[in-house]
């Protein structure tokens, strides 16, 4: 009898008496959040420059990347010290409570014996003054940007539990020359504009690159040899491959979310139609068989669902099939048509271009159809494509002046940022995050 | 088996489980294996003492060394990375979520319907300095005044019997915990799982309203296997509230009811 009053005391007791609070409201404000520059133990010159100044320039590149997000807000680093070696693994903490910051990111700049740079990245709660994360990478002097990435990476996965997006490539087209003869050349670059270069001489026109989910592999539709069709392109080795062998146009190619399958559209006496090609076997599989136009297909994250717009209702609308093509449903509605449907790695949203009024918007809706959210309110804003955490959604502007740029916007609305390209640019592609 | 041993049985059987749980939260994840991109990254442990080319003078604000991390030369010695070699990924430390699991059942009780409390002459405390305390803190934050009357019921409940607190102090000091920490507490509402998402802490203060012991995690819903980091994340974002707005400043005569209490971190409404 004692035992059984004990135990019913043991689960029964901590239920009562304690208050509880509840706190059902916040800010949104963006966390503060310090970056000093990044210390070293001895200043050495490397081919990038002194180890000083890389640790300057990496803590820029981390602030950059960080406040760019809209989620941070960067201390001015004037209001505190940058740290020595010693102070990296063992911060002043008071020292940056009166500057503000919730977070410091610190670190170190080494140039070993070999050549490579080690960059030492630490992230501290300020209040807690836990230690929240470290790693080290060792980089080529000339991959130093990609330790400054990673470091960005590592922090913002930290604080805000997704994934992060920096260490990450665009592709695009890059524009120039007038409008009855524009040069169009598939160009590469970081996702801060960094590190550009172009893939094709501009010899042939080439439309709608996207990006392999796994590897570094390509797919693009181009007119090379008066034959508008889609092709692979391995960026590593350079190799390109024409896919399938079609009498008329192939267009709008996308891969699966395992990199093995490619969707695209075919056109057939005015009308197009999806198919998928496997890329091992190159063999290609109807997908719809419709009077109308079918195309921009895009696979959800687990491979099972595909969206794609179509006029088969009259105008262009989104539609959502099964991965095989039954089962087709359309889930755009509203005033004025949408298109180029791509699904969130995320598996959330479905991004896309709301043509209505006259103006091109970006928009997100949930793959049901409902929660339909314009994210951008300019004149002509299309073609959207996700950050692979999902997050971000990048797309390009043109002016009613004609003039074309790469913009990104976060999912909040907030975060509205130009990406730089040295020539005007459309049609954007955000790559995987590097391994 | 008499029913003084089963029972002896199932309390044991209790804290295993107990004990259990609690080992598992400090289970690492497998190693993630990374690949190489065309521009070469290494990931490496790094120690207290970034390493240098030269050995750095002996200095006496030199940090101490964790005894577990391997000395700098362990990653000198790396050699350049391979094509073909599995790259020492990052451990990824996260909290197993089991006991959150467990515990995503238990959804916090709705707040009882409302009612009236009565006027009563015991109130052993200001109401009317509470509420100019209220007002005071920081003006331009966005906290929802709440009724104090919808949490009496409540509260009441909580209060042991022959309490000499009114359900209206107790709904007061409730009103001004709330408008102290929801200033400071930046959830992280971007996250697709926030709409799910809340964590319960313990507080303990001291008697001048510091934090006592750092804030405990109590529980959580709406962490999945798929969302740990995020969830992880969602109750740092809380602890940290905590701890940036501390010293509370609070009635001293109840500071019986507020040297321990729990807060409920809910962002739905928000979203």
């Amino acid at each position: 009898m004692i035992w059984r009053v004990f135990c019913a005391l043991l689960l029964a007791a901590p239920a009562a008496a304690t208050l509880r609070v509840d706190i059902t409201s916040g800010v949104e404000a963006p966390m503060p959040i310090a970056v000093p520059a990044f210390a070293t133990a001895a200043v050495m010159p490397t081919p990038a420059g002194t180890t000083a100044d890389l640790g300057r320039q990496v803590a820029t590149i981390i602030s950059g990347n960080l406040t760019g997000t809209g989620l941070f807000r960067a201390v001015d680093p004037a209001a505190f010290p940058a740290p020595a070696v010693a102070q990296v693994t063992a911060p002043a903490f008071l020292g940056m409570r009166t500057a503000a910051a919730q977070a410091l990111v610190t670190g170190s700049v080494t140039a070993n014996a070999d050549g490579t740079l080690t960059i030492g990245c630490y992230l501290y709660d300020v209040f807690s003054e836990e230690e929240l994360v470290r790693q080290g990478f060792t980089v080529t002097p000339a991959g130093w940007r990609r330790a400054a990435h990673k470091c960005s990476d590592l922090v913002y996965s930290r604080l805000t539990g997704e994934s992060g997006y920096f260490d990450s490539r665009i592709v695009y087209v890059a524009e120039s020359g007038p409008r009855t003869k524009r040069v169009k050349r598939l160009a590469i670059m970081d996702q801060d504009g960094a590190n550009h270069r172009f893939l094709t001489s501009g010899q042939s026109l080439v439309l709608m690159p996207r990006f392999s989910p796994v590897d570094e592999t390509i797919t693009y539709m181009s007119f090379a040899g008066d034959r508008p069709r889609v092709w692979l392109y391995n960026i590593g080795t350079g190799r390109q491959e024409a896919v399938g062998n079609f009498d008329t146009m192939s267009f709008a190619a996308r891969f699966s979310p395992d990199g093995r399958t490619l969707l695209f559209s075919v056109t057939r006496s005015g009308n197009a139609d999806i198919f998928a090609y496997d890329i091992a076997s190159r063999r290609t599989t109807r997908l719809t068989n419709s009077n109308a136009i079918d195309t921009s297909p895009s696979f959800s994250p687990d491979g099972r669902k595909i969206v794609f717009e179509s006029d088969r209702g009259g105008s262009q609308q989104l539609y959502v099939m099964n991965a095989d093509g039954s089962g087709a449903q359309r889930i755009s509605f509203g005033s004025g048509r949408a298109a180029s449907p791509v699904w969130s790695p995320r598996g959330d949203l479905i991004a896309f271009t709301r043509m209505d009024g006259g103006k091109f918007r970006i928009a997100v809706v949930r793959p049901d159809g409902s929660g339909e959210r314009l994210l951008t309110d300019s004149w002509q804003d299309e073609g959207p494509s996700w950050s692979p955490n999902g997050r971000v959604i990048l797309f390009s502007r043109t002016e009613r002046a004609g003039r074309s740029t790469l913009r990104s916007i976060d999912l909040t609305g907030r975060s509205d940022r130009r990406i730089p390209t040295p020539l005007e640019a459309s049609d954007p592609a955000w790559g995987p995050l590097l391994r | 088996m008499s029913e003084r041993g089963a029972l002896a049985v199932a309390a044991s059987l209790h804290l295993l489980l107990l004990g259990a749980l609690s080992f598992s939260l400090a289970q690492s994840l497998p190693e993630r294996q990374a690949e190489v991109d065309s521009t070469p990254i290494e990931f490496v442990e790094i120690g207290d003492e970034p390493t240098v080319t030269e050995p750095p003078k002996p200095s006496m604000q030199a940090a101490p060394r964790d005894p577990g991390l391997p000395p700098p030369s362990d990653f000198l010695a790396e050699a350049p990375p391979e094509v073909d070699k599995p790259l020492p990924a990052p451990v990824v430390r996260a909290d197993d979520t089991a006991v959150q699991d467990a515990i995503a059942e238990e959804v916090v009780a709705p707040p009882p319907p409302r009612r009236q409390p009565r006027e009563t002459k015991r109130d052993s405390f200001d109401a009317g300095a509470m509420a100019s305390l209220i007002d005071k803190s920081l003006p331009d934050a966005p906290v929802k005044p709440r009724d104090t009357s919808a949490f009496a019921k409540s509260i009441e409940a909580a209060l042991p019997k022959g309490a000499k607190v009114s359900p209206r102090a107790m709904a007061t000091l409730e009103q001004a915990i709330r408008s102290q920490i929801a200033p400071c507490w930046n959830p992280p509402i971007g996250g697709a799982d926030v709409q799910a998402m809340t964590a319960i802490l313990r507080i303990r203060l001291n008697r001048d309203g510091t934090v006592a012991v750092a804030p405990e995690f109590v529980s959580q819903t709406g962490a999945t296997p798929g969302n740990q980091a995020y969830a992880r994340a969602f109750v740092e974002t809380a602890r940290r509230a905590v701890l940036r707005c501390a010293p509370l400043t609070l009635p001293d005569d109840m500071f019986s009811y507020w040297r321990e209490f729990e807060l409920n971190f809910d962002p739905r409404l928000m979203t």
